[in-house]
């Protein structure tokens, strides 16, 4: 195990922002930790970093780690290739080369000032760090958020192939296009605490869509009302009246709305 | 760390250096002039009782010996009522900038937290000391080079004094720094403080709350000794500041 949390809390005050969450990220896995905004998922990652103190629960990573963060804040008064080099200075385990051949390949200018970079351009100035990083665990907040669909296929793909190297990712994201194209285990983080979590095909085999007259209740999600009838995500072991395959946006939906029948 | 620290630090340092360097070759060559200035002040016949009062006709005398001019003029004015306004320039933004940049997570994910704070505060503290050890020895390097008759025996005294007071007002503003999460409300505290402990210090049993009394080195001129129980105590201050820091960066959510 890479990464094992097991009943992390964090409050804000009298607002609790993670309550209890439990999961392991085994070697060579990509797992992903999906919400709606405000779900928790930063300050998740951020307790994991030691960026935030968790109130309670137990957190124990086993190995080296990069964290790409949701504010890819460089220091903007540096060029590209300067922020690779004082990256050089304070990280033990980089890649210079590695990073500048990153950098090459998203087209970013070396010589450019980090301050006149798009957010495009800055998420993958920062993701070349991150990628150029030689550890056992790769944690990404939001690694993909405001690039363009072709950026955004070369990153995935970048990432899929981190766990050839026996490596592991741990990332949040609220898209769930890219999660289903590259996570083996997903989570599913609503209102601070975990509403599921499995393996990605398991997750879509183990929920159906159950259509039942308007007014029936169902033990499951309640996905969508319509005139007559009451659009049900629930487990297959509870299923009842029309039944069709649920795919993985229904599930998400039904469990990000969390109207529990 | 140290090295992206010094380069950070760079500009601002350099900038200080310069200013203090132009300012003493602003104080120093005009030492005869001043004193022949004030003297035909003095001759006036109808000078303001004022000014009589303030510019003593024994101090205008004692103007004349170059070793209490520059001592008095340099330490005991123009570089020593910047000592706490430089040491609070250099500490203020040391870990703000980073906590207000959103850098300071791009730090701790690649140091530890001790080994930032240590990096941030040693760097900044000796670039900081560099620079008051340079314009504290200017007197005697200036007097050497123009051979002008210096009492090179209190500047040790005078030096001390520039550097605990400096270290004093850094780590203090350096303690605000690492509280808050921007960069006015460090410089403004800082400086609010200065302020108010100055103003307090006018009543007499606060007098030992205005630090520039000792860094312009007041009980130097009247003694010819250096103040030990104020820079103890402003030593002892000092690291009760930096301990105190620590603690808080140790515990400081981002």
């Amino acid at each position: 195990m890479v990464l094992s949390v097991k009943n992390l809390v964090k409050s804000y005050r009298n607002k609790r922002a993670v309550d209890g969450v439990s999961f392991d990220v085994g070697k060579g896995q990509i797992f992903s930790l999906l919400g709606p905004n405000g779900a928790g998922k930063t300050t998740t990652i951020k307790c994991v970093l030691g960026l935030r103190k968790a109130d309670s629960g137990e957190i124990t990573i086993n190995g080296s780690y990069s964290y790409l963060p949701e504010q890819k804040e460089m220091y903007r008064y540096l060029t590209v290739e300067k922020m690779v080099h004082t990256n050089e200075r304070i990280s033990r385990s980089f890649d210079a080369k590695r990073a500048l051949d990153l950098l090459e390949e998203f087209q970013i200018p070396l010589k450019e000032k980090i301050a006149n970079l798009s957010h495009g351009m800055n998420t993958l100035a920062y993701l070349s760090l991150v990628l150029a990083e030689d550890v056992d665990l790769y944690l990404m907040d939001e690694p993909t958020w405001g690039l363009d669909p072709l950026m955004r296929n070369k990153v995935l793909d970048l990432i899929r192939t981190i766990p050839q190297n026996g490596k592991s990712v741990f990332y949040t994201s609220h898209i769930l296009s890219e999660v289903e194209k590259i996570a083996d285990i997903v989570a599913i983080m609503v209102k601070g605490r975990i509403a599921e979590m499995d393996n990605l095909d398991d997750l879509k085999e183990k929920y159906v869509a159950c259509a039942v007259p308007k007014g029936q209740r169902l033990s499951g999600y309640l996905y969508r009302s319509t005139k007559d009838e009451d659009i049900y995500v629930v487990k297959r072991s509870e299923a009842n009246g029309k039944i069709q395959p649920a795919d993985f946006d229904m599930i998400f939906e039904a469990l990000v709305k969390g109207v529990k029948a | 760390m140290i090295h992206k620290e010094l380069a950070d630090m760079k500009l601002r340092s350099l900038v200080i250096l310069l200013l203090g360097l132009g300012l003493f070759f602003f104080v120093a060559p005009l030492h005869e002039f001043t004193v022949e200035m004030l003297n035909e002040y003095v001759q006036f016949e109808n000078m303001p009782r004022f000014l009589e009062r303030f510019i003593p006709k024994n101090f205008i005398e004692r103007l004349s010996d170059w070793s209490f001019y520059i001592y008095t003029q340099w330490f005991g004015k123009n570089l020593g009522q910047f000592v706490p306004i430089l040491a609070i320039i250099m500490a203020f933004p040391l870990f703000a900038r980073e906590t207000e940049n959103g850098t300071m997570e791009y730090l701790l994910t690649r140091n530890s937290r001790k080994r930032v704070f240590w990096s941030k505060a040693c760097a900044a503290t000796v670039v900081l000391l560099v620079q008051m050890l340079v314009f504290s020895l200017l007197p005697g390097i200036y007097s050497w080079l123009a051979s002008k008759d210096f009492k090179y025996e209190h500047l040790t005294a005078y030096t001390i004094h520039t550097l605990v007071g400096a270290l004093f007002w850094f780590t203090l503003t350096m303690l605000f720094s690492v509280m808050y999460d921007d960069q006015v409300k460090p410089i403004l505290t800082a400086v609010g403080i200065l302020a108010s402990t100055t103003v307090v210090g006018i009543f007499k049993p606060l007098r030992f709350m205005n630090t520039y009394s000792y860094i312009l080195g007041n009980r130097i001129i009247s003694t010819g000794k250096m103040d030990v129980t104020y820079t103890v105590g402003l030593l002892f201050l000092t690291t009760i500041v930096l301990i105190v820091s620590y603690v808080i960066f140790l515990k400081k959510e981002f």
